[in-house]
């Protein structure tokens, strides 16, 4: 049996022919493996393999794509979102109450929870009272989210116009790049969202 | 002309749906492609497809514009891919980033045996059919991390740069396991063809 | 600002009603029907087609953490932060999330629990009805 061990340059372009044939080298390092291709035929042959399973594999998954009916799955994709462009209000209490769980720092924090209690609060009506220990207030606040260090994944808090709170967990894809590019000193994620109804000052930017 | 990408995503996100729709019919082939070698399964494919669209669109707000739609979309949809098969039990999440002893498997006997068979085989559609439902079976065999790599390559043409910012790996360990995955598959095949040859009488031509 | 923590009372409790929710994006079976309120409050976001309870449970809650097992494996604790001028404050975990909040009349607090199979958990925090 031969294999890439018992020939030295076979075994040094091997790792190459797969970016030789994904045209990921440099016009450099193609040349070379071209020229090893012309002398050594077991390279040659795994291209030649490499190109085909390549090939069939493309057209295997094509075929599966083609089998599908593709009428109403775009259509089927949206049923599941919201139907409609939510009133430019709605809009922007779901936009500012999303951006405090993501913008870092209690300003912003602040600044948001304020003007959404405000808002949420001056369209507040009162229910009628219940006995149970605890429910002073006539709304639930949520006060912070957060998430343990390490976690692939960030809180996303929604609050509705009946006054509850929705805390979607999302898939941080950028979280690690944003790690190392920002150069935080890594800790928990804490969201603290700042229930003080007298604190700042910016309602009117709603 | 077409409507880029970025364009359309801005568009979603004052509020038009129907960019939103273009944006799904654009990539809704491929992404299926990419779940169902993933997982074998039509349904669960096409499934992962919409929650891979639906997910994408509940995060767009946050798409930052500064890499690909499609790079964040294909990420997604691995992702979920990998959550069903953990959940089925079908992960096969290996440690091992390169199996060295595949290059001693793929031997000089069925080396080329792919190449050289489908490409003068005058069968060789009849050959190709047979060989597409192996295709399955071998991508069964690599691990899914590095099946991730090789249907993003095959199925989008994915450049090794997109490769890593999707899978948010270095462009290093993407050769390595596109080059493992390959060898994984073209080993199963050729196998698939030496017992074919064997039971047939025919030599490779 | 909340940076003064009151001090609780040992036996301090507030009794809420908790719910595990299994949320599919496919079908359309609601139940029970009162869902209805969970599947509105989030077609903002996504429209379930489906949703399940799972279980409801009324629970008293005091500081000590009490553990909730929800199908997915996934362990939610729920405590008893604070309660002052009977305002009560609850902790509520679900891994990798932990959530504070004042209770109100009013309103629910929903927390997204992971997976179960391919659809949604989700833990359901609201005033005992």
């Amino acid at each position: 049996m031969s294999n890439s061990n018992d020939n030295p340059a076979r075994k040094k372009f091997e790792p190459m022919l797969s970016p030789f044939v994904d045209g990921e080298l440099t016009p450099e390092e193609r040349q070379q493996v071209e020229q090893h291709l012309a002398a050594n035929k077991e390279s040659a042959m795994q291209v030649a393999d490499f190109r085909a399973a390549s090939g069939l594999m493309r057209l295997t998954l094509e075929q599966q794509a083609d089998q599908e009916d593709w009428k109403d799955f775009s259509n089927e994709v949206l049923a599941k979102l919201t139907p409609e462009k939510a009133p430019l209000f709605e809009r922007l209490k779901t936009s500012l109450s999303e951006m405090f769980t993501y913008q870092r720092g209690a300003f912003v924090g602040a600044m948001v929870t304020a003007a959404l209690m405000v808002t949420v609060g001056g369209a507040a009506f009162l229910m009628g009272s219940q006995k149970n220990t605890g429910y002073a207030n006539e709304r639930m606040q949520m006060q912070s989210v957060k998430v343990d260090q390490g976690a692939t994944v960030a809180p996303v808090v929604m609050e509705t116009d009946s006054g509850d709170a929705i805390i979607w967990m999302v898939d941080q894809p950028e979280k690690q790049k944003d790690d190392e590019k920002n150069d935080k000193p890594k800790g928990e994620e804490n969201e603290e969202l700042d229930g003080d109804p007298a604190a700042p000052k910016k309602a009117g930017d709603l | 002309m077409a409507t880029d990408d970025l364009t359309l995503v801005q568009r979603v996100r004052s509020g038009d749906q129907r960019a939103y729709k273009t944006l799904v019919e654009r990539y809704q082939r491929k992404v299926f492609s990419v779940a169902f070698g993933m997982l074998k399964d039509r349904e669960e494919a096409r499934d992962v497809a919409q929650e891979a669209f639906v997910k994408v669109y509940r995060y767009l707000d946050h798409f930052k514009g500064d890499a690909s739609f499609y790079t964040w979309l294909y990420r997604i949809t691995v992702n979920i891919c990998i959550d069903v098969m953990r959940r089925k039990g079908s992960s096969k999440s290996e440690n091992v980033e390169f199996d060295e002893t595949l290059l001693h498997d793929v031997s000089e006997a069925n080396l080329g045996a792919l190449g050289s068979r489908l490409g003068t085989n005058p069968q060789k559609s009849a050959l190709r059919k047979e060989l597409a439902e192996k295709i399955q079976a071998a991508l069964e065999q690599v691990p899914e991390k590095h099946r991730a790599i090789l249907l993003l390559r095959e199925v989008e043409g994915m450049s090794y740069e997109d490769l890593a910012r999707t899978l948010e790996i270095p462009k290093g360990t993407v050769m390595s396991r596109l080059f493992h995955a390959r060898l994984k598959v073209q080993k199963v095949l050729n196998e698939y063809l030496e017992l074919d040859e064997a039971k047939s009488g025919v030599g490779t031509e | 600002m909340l940076s003064a923590v009151p001090a609780l009372a040992d036996d301090a409790k507030v009794a809420v009603q908790v719910e595990v929710v299994l949320a599919s994006l496919t079908g359309n079976t609601i139940d029970p029907p009162t869902l209805k309120a969970m599947q509105d409050a989030m077609a903002k976001k996504v429209k379930y087609g489906s949703l399940k309870r799972q279980s409801l449970e009324k629970l008293e809650l005091q500081a000590a953490p009490r553990a909730l097992k929800l199908p997915n494996g996934v362990e939610a604790q729920l405590s008893l932060d604070a309660l002052k001028d009977d305002v009560a404050t609850l902790k509520v975990k679900v891994p990798p999330a932990d959530a504070k909040y004042t209770l109100g009349k009013k309103g629910s607090l929903y927390v997204q629990a992971g997976k179960l199979g391919a659809d949604d958990l989700w833990l359901v925090v609201s005033p005992v009805k």
